[in-house]
């Protein structure tokens, strides 16, 4: 393969993204605040939750109970938030969707579930609870300490361009879990067990414990996410998050970490959440019809996903 | 450790379909709902929420208005019963159902406006051998295909809000009981265009696509734009009947069309969720914004002139009426083939009148 194909093929994603964001750019009426807008109001939230997914994906497994997890969490929550108890609310959003996620990496590691059965079947569980229990009434109106969490800015250069708060939360959160899986033993080992869990569990690692704490982070993260968002919309419904598990899978794949586990990382993620963003974005942007956008957007996930495994093969090509 | 887990499962599972194949027959009077159906993971789930009346037995018939439906078990399948505006119909029947003395079960899918799931609930109609069907179709020509099962089992239907696809000539249904969307539609979106001064440019924000209610009420609000040579509709673009979906799109929308003066959405939740968008975008002045259904949420945003119009279509009175209408079928009267259901546009200035506190 030639130097240039070979170049392209290794930094497909950023290429793919630098494209899109482009040609959104230059159909935007704004660019520099389309793109603040994009990142800021719209691939935080889906990052937080993306990460979750990645983290679970890592260990060889899958978490598709964000969507419904965020939903409980942020719901119930919700229900202390309205009537002014705005940081209990938030502890107990906090709680339960780690809380759930601790109880997934039970069912996983402890019961050795499958990870997709254990949390198919916990999304239907808690999306059940949430709508049948609760009985599903919307909740809106919160006080302006809370929806301030969302939309409020920690630095303002205009109304519409400014480091919003969900950017910087989003950016702690990715710099502690970059941080927690590349600098730490305990990372070093989600890898490994994603990579092959019964020879890491030979070698003393209690593979278990890291199964359980990764799912735990991940149900936190959902919860955070979803608590979010009803801060953004000033209104916490249960039919959320429908699409996040599978969003999110996207995400994570077409970054670049694979389905398999062990190899990738959070990093990787953010690439694929800023594709599906911008996607979307340039999408609507260049008025395609929405009865197209879908297929357009399967297309390119598709293509991403194929370039990432010629990407994979060329890899493994050089190493023979 | 393994089996008992395993164990467990499969005894929740058949614990759940034994739960299911029940008859919905539950004394209870409250609204809450009973926890046990929440275990369950059947996709086939109704909603556990069914008030039913006690049996007629304990009334003379003759108190009844149409002593033919009294002690008649009758279904009403929603689009869902999450948004503000079904539960508003939930309670619409529910409370029609005990005035004419008849049992109603009230259903609708996990997920909104899912036709599968629609369609499993109608087949469960079927098996539990109820005496009518009130349906509102999430797809009308999707749900077809389960009608004319129900027809085949002589189960009569009322058709609610949103109309079943007759086309095909192979499905029908005893009347049709709506809050005219093309009306609707029009009366929302001649009042935008007043308010926008005749001029600027309109987007349309639809729901799922297929549904006649988003078909209806979008035709409707081009043609009203089609009058006025200084309106351009720039674009249509799907939200789902969502309010995420629509925070994001409108903000998409917003760099496409930065001049943009008119939104016109096709629910409330839409229209919401594109208000908190140009809150951020600090075009809230810049936009008028109209929704349609009436929900409580946009009453409070009309109230509060973040939103400019919507269009009550009285949830409650139309679910009211369906189920009377059914019970007039079943004591043997004869009905129109359409039953509207009156309707009117909300604007600030008379916001006040629908505002529950």
């Amino acid at each position: 393969m030639s130097k240039v194909s070979g170049f392209i093929l290794k930094q497909s994603k950023i290429i793919l993204l630098v494209v899109i964001v482009v040609v959104a750019s230059i159909f935007a009426n704004n660019p520099i605040e389309n793109i603040f807008t994009v990142i800021m109001s719209q691939a935080t939230f889906m990052l937080i939750y993306c990460l979750g997914m990645t983290l679970a994906i890592l260990t060889g497994g899958l978490d598709l109970s964000v969507g419904s997890v965020a939903a409980f969490s942020s719901y119930i929550g919700a229900t202390l938030i309205i009537e002014g108890y705005v940081v209990p609310g938030i502890i107990v959003a906090l709680a339960i969707g780690a809380g759930i996620g601790a109880i997934n990496g039970l069912l996983i590691s402890k019961v050795k579930l499958s990870p997709f059965i254990a949390t198919y079947g916990m999304d239907w569980l808690v999306r059940g609870l949430v709508l049948f229990i609760l009985a599903g009434k919307k909740i809106f109106g919160f006080s302006p300490a809370f929806t301030s969490i969302s939309k409020g800015a920690v630095v303002e250069f205009t109304s519409t361009m400014k480091i919003s708060n969900p950017f910087v939360i989003a950016l702690v959160i990715f710099l502690v879990l970059l941080f927690l899986m590349r600098k730490t033993t305990f990372g070093r080992n989600v890898y490994c067990v994603g990579l092959n869990a019964s020879a890491t569990r030979i070698t003393g690692v209690n593979t278990d414990r890291i199964i359980t704490i990764i799912y735990t982070i991940s149900g936190l993260l959902a919860a955070i996410a979803g608590l979010l968002y009803a801060a953004v919309l000033d209104c916490a419904e249960p039919n959320m998050g429908t699409h996040y598990g599978l969003m999110a899978i996207a995400a994570t794949l077409v970054g670049g970490t694979a389905i398999t586990g062990g190899k990738g990382g959070v990093g990787n993620t953010i690439i694929g959440v800023l594709i599906m963003v911008f996607l979307t974005n340039a999408l609507a942007v260049l008025g395609v019809s929405h009865l197209w956008q879908e297929a357009v957007f399967g297309l390119v996930i598709i293509f991403a996903a194929l370039m990432e495994k010629a990407r994979q093969k060329q890899i493994a090509l050089l190493q023979m | 450790m393994k089996r008992i887990a395993l164990l467990l499962l499969v005894a929740v599972m058949i614990a759940a379909l034994v739960g299911c194949a029940q008859p919905a027959e539950q004394p209870a009077q409250s609204e809450a709902p009973a926890a046990p159906a929440a275990e369950t993971k059947a996709p086939e789930a109704t909603q556990a929420p069914a008030a039913t009346e006690a049996p007629a037995s304990e009334e003379p018939e003759s108190q009844y208005k149409y002593p033919g439906a009294v002690g008649k078990k009758a279904t009403m399948i929603l689009k869902d019963l999450t948004n503000p505006v079904w539960l508003e119909a939930r309670e619409g029947g529910l409370a029609a159902a005990e005035e004419f003395g008849m049992d109603l079960e009230v259903v609708a899918p996990i997920e909104s406006n899912n036709n599968e799931e629609q369609i499993a609930l109608v087949q469960q109609v079927i098996a539990q051998k109820k005496d009518i069907l009130i349906m509102c179709p999430a797809d009308s020509t999707g749900i077809v295909p389960a009608i004319e099962e129900v027809n085949a089992a002589n189960i009569p239907v009322i058709n609610l809000n949103t109309k079943i696809n007759t086309d095909s000539g192979t499905v029908h249904y005893e009347t049709f009981v709506v809050a005219d969307n093309t009306i609707c539609g029009t009366l929302c979106a001649e009042e935008l265009v007043r308010l926008a001064g005749e001029e600027g440019e309109a987007v349309i924000l639809e729901g799922p696509s297929g549904g006649q209610v988003t078909i209806d009420l979008s035709n409707a609000a081009q043609a009203v734009f089609k009058k006025y040579p200084n309106i351009k509709l720039v674009d249509i673009q799907n939200a789902k009947f969502d309010r995420a979906t629509a925070f994001n799109t409108t903000q998409n929308l917003l760099q496409a069309h930065p001049n943009l003066k008119i939104i016109f959405s096709c629910n409330d939740e839409m229209a919401l969720g594109a208000v908190e968008a140009l809150k951020e975008a600090g075009k809230l002045d810049q936009v008028v914004v109209g929704g349609i259904d009436g929900n409580q949420d946009a009453l409070k945003a009309i109230k509060e002139g973040t939103m400019e119009v919507t269009v009550y279509k009285n949830f409650w009175l139309q679910a009211y009426t369906a189920v009377e209408a059914a019970a007039k079928f079943l004591d043997g009267q004869k009905l129109d083939e359409k039953i509207l259901v009156e309707l009117e546009a909300v604007t600030p200035a008379n916001v006040d009148k629908y505002l529950k506190n």
